[in-house]
């Protein structure tokens, strides 16, 4: 219990030492939304409080047990019991028990609105927060176990530490911007990118061609050409994360806040891949039931426009469907046998995306 | 000839079939004259495709050609380029009047209309997908209530063209359209696969419908595996340059 406390409150005070000075507003307005998961005295990730009940929002690889013990910056000790999970976006619900709200603020998410490329961040690690910049917001991101495809934010940071999953992410005004879901693959050969060697001193560090292996052994990923801002970053490797965007994450706090802890994430119930003959996305599969096969859609269709907007591949199918809420109405237009039809239906969602544990679901022991 | 049979016979000349279907299929029209006679026609129709370009083989072999032939039917690409004679075509109206307009409407309606919809509607079978199927999607509205839409489903638009269609066209004036229809569109089978995949890179590389649409369109594919970053703990992800093959559910 001394090691973590010693642990935690060392992320949240002396951690400050380790930011450039024009960030520490920032932290002092973030830290009172956060609380540092801990396991057997060592911080494992954090948790972000999105309601004054004491909601908690993290990202799953934090949680390793139903519940879990975390300290808030005010030194507050409270144990984090799981609530829900989903799937898709690797987030989950956090309940804190005897829950009182001075113990922490209520974050607030950065409009979905807002502009997101080469955007300053502080990243919230296990460590304690380090400088990053959301250099990309217009990347898509699709989970090979999901099949399903989301808005993604590109951050780099320098990561000092073994863990960066799920750090959590604020905006210059101490928004929520995201939490990390992935990172770059640090073993794979990826000659296009530059990797840019650690240096252990402030100065600008070597940059060999050719990529190998970017992570070359060290906690951070391969970088990439990213030269032009190294004056803004310490002198430690760094990591190429990816967070969900705004409008998901605004998605998923709302439905975690919902009485149900809920998700709806916008289907119709159909995959589709690119055509390389025609511009368009090729239906693979229509789940039976879904609103797609419900209104006629079949396999083998091509889907060449939605709503008003044309659809040149499956991406372009994805970012029409995550712009839909639950319940709106959608038009898809496709060819099927060189005709053209027309379809009108309402948006449904996943129901398996979502884990909500069983309410007598044992408690395991709490670790700390 | 059952319509089905005709597809088969198609996937057989273009060699999309295994060989065991190869052989069963082989051995089952092998007392029938009329489908021998298909499957003739479909393989020569091959065999002159492959002499009218330098294709490599096995983009004639697999089931894109096919594909590509079925779902453009046999619609002509371009209609013919009138240029100047719009003007004495006018005036030729004005001087046949009534009776010449009464003579086209007289016509039968397979001679105004592109062959695609014809041959379309005479295969109406799916193009055969090869994609793994089962996906745990359910579906429920806002309230959590299963989603029934049923009530609301509408009667497809079909485009104009297709209701033209003529059902008596005898299967050689098919095969023959489709013959001038495959070499037609065998430009855009090769176009096709030099088509760039979904990953944009450059704005200002392309056209201005493309840039219409390129503000939302991803300047990054990444795949976000199940299995976790030794170094830093967390999903691995990887950037795609290619996601021609990538199935998106939603």
């Amino acid at each position: 219990m001394l090691l973590s406390a010693v642990s935690v409150g060392w992320c949240l005070s002396n951690g400050l030492q380790a930011l450039p000075k024009q960030d520490e507003p920032v932290w002092q307005i973030a830290k009172n939304s956060v609380a540092m998961i801990m396991r057997q005295g060592v911080v494992t990730g954090e948790a972000v409080l999105i309601d004054k009940s004491g909601l908690f929002l993290a990202n799953q690889s934090a949680i390793s047990t139903p519940n879990v013990q975390a300290r808030m910056a005010d030194g507050t000790n409270i144990v984090l019991d799981w609530r829900a999970t989903d799937v898709p976006t690797q987030t989950v619900l956090l309940q804190a028990e005897e829950w009182a709200p001075e113990h922490g603020t209520v974050v607030t998410l950065r409009p979905p609105s807002a502009k997101l490329a080469k955007l300053p961040v502080l990243v919230v690690l296990p460590s304690g927060p380090v400088r990053g910049e959301l250099v990309d917001g217009n990347v898509v991101g699709y989970l090979s176990s999901s099949k399903r495809s989301f808005p993604l934010g590109e951050v780099r940071f320098e990561a000092s530490t073994q863990s960066v999953a799920g750090a959590l992410l604020f905006d210059e005004g101490g928004h929520l911007v995201g939490l990390l879901n992935a990172t770059l693959a640090t073993q794979e050969p990826q000659s296009k990118f530059v990797h840019i060697a650690g240096p252990k001193s402030g100065s600008m560090p070597p940059i060999s061609l050719g990529g190998g292996n970017g992570g070359g052994g060290s906690p951070g990923n391969n970088g990439k050409n990213i030269a032009g801002n190294m004056n803004q970053f310490g002198p430690a490797d760094f990591t190429t994360g990816y967070t969900v965007g705004p409008e998901v994450l605004r998605r998923v706090v709302s439905g975690f806040l919902s009485p149900t802890h809920k998700v709806l994430h916008p289907a119709i119930g159909i995959q589709c891949k690119y055509d390389p003959l025609t511009p368009g996305a090729l239906i693979t599969l229509v789940k039976d039931g879904s609103p797609a096969a419900l209104a006629g859609i079949q396999v083998g269709d091509l889907i060449v426009r939605m709503d008003e907007r044309p659809i040149k591949n499956q991406f372009d199918f994805a970012q029409v469907i995550e712009a839909k809420d639950v319940g709106d109405s959608l038009t898809i237009t496709v060819m099927r046998f060189a005709t053209s039809h027309t379809f009108n239906l309402t948006v449904g969602t996943i129901q398996k995306a979502q884990v909500v544990p069983d309410p007598a679901i044992s408690k395991s022991e709490t670790g700390g | 000839m059952n319509k089905k049979l005709e597809d088969k016979l198609a996937m057989l000349a273009f060699g999309d079939l295994s060989p065991e279907e190869t052989a069963r299929l082989e051995q089952e029209v092998a007392g029938d004259p009329k489908a021998v006679m298909v499957l003739r026609e479909y393989r020569d129709m091959r065999n002159g495709l492959k002499a009218l370009h330098d294709i490599p083989e096995h983009q004639l072999s697999t089931e894109r050609l096919r594909h590509a032939v079925l779902n453009q039917g046999l619609k002509p690409k371009t209609r013919p380029q009138l240029g100047w004679l719009w003007m004495p075509a006018v005036a030729a109206v004005f001087m046949f009047g009534v009776v010449f307009v009464r003579n086209m409407h007289q016509q039968s309606p397979l001679a105004g209309v592109g062959s695609g919809a014809s041959f379309a509607q005479s295969n109406p079978t799916p193009v055969a997908m090869n994609e793994p199927m089962g996906d745990p999607f359910e579906y429920a509205t806002a309230n959590g209530d299963v989603l029934s839409v049923a009530a609301t489903r509408p009667a497809p638009k079909v485009m104009a063209a297709s209701n033209h269609v003529s059902r008596h066209r005898s299967d050689s004036r098919l095969i023959s359209d489709l013959k001038a229809q495959v070499a037609m569109e065998f430009d855009n089978v090769y176009q096709a696969d030099i088509v760039p995949q979904p990953r944009v890179s450059s704005v200002a590389s392309r056209s201005k419908p493309e840039r219409e649409t390129a503000s939302s369109a991803p300047s990054t594919i990444v795949m976000i595996g199940t299995s976790k970053d030794a170094n830093t703990g967390a999903q691995k992800a990887t950037e795609v340059d290619s996601a021609g093959d990538v199935i998106v559910g939603g």
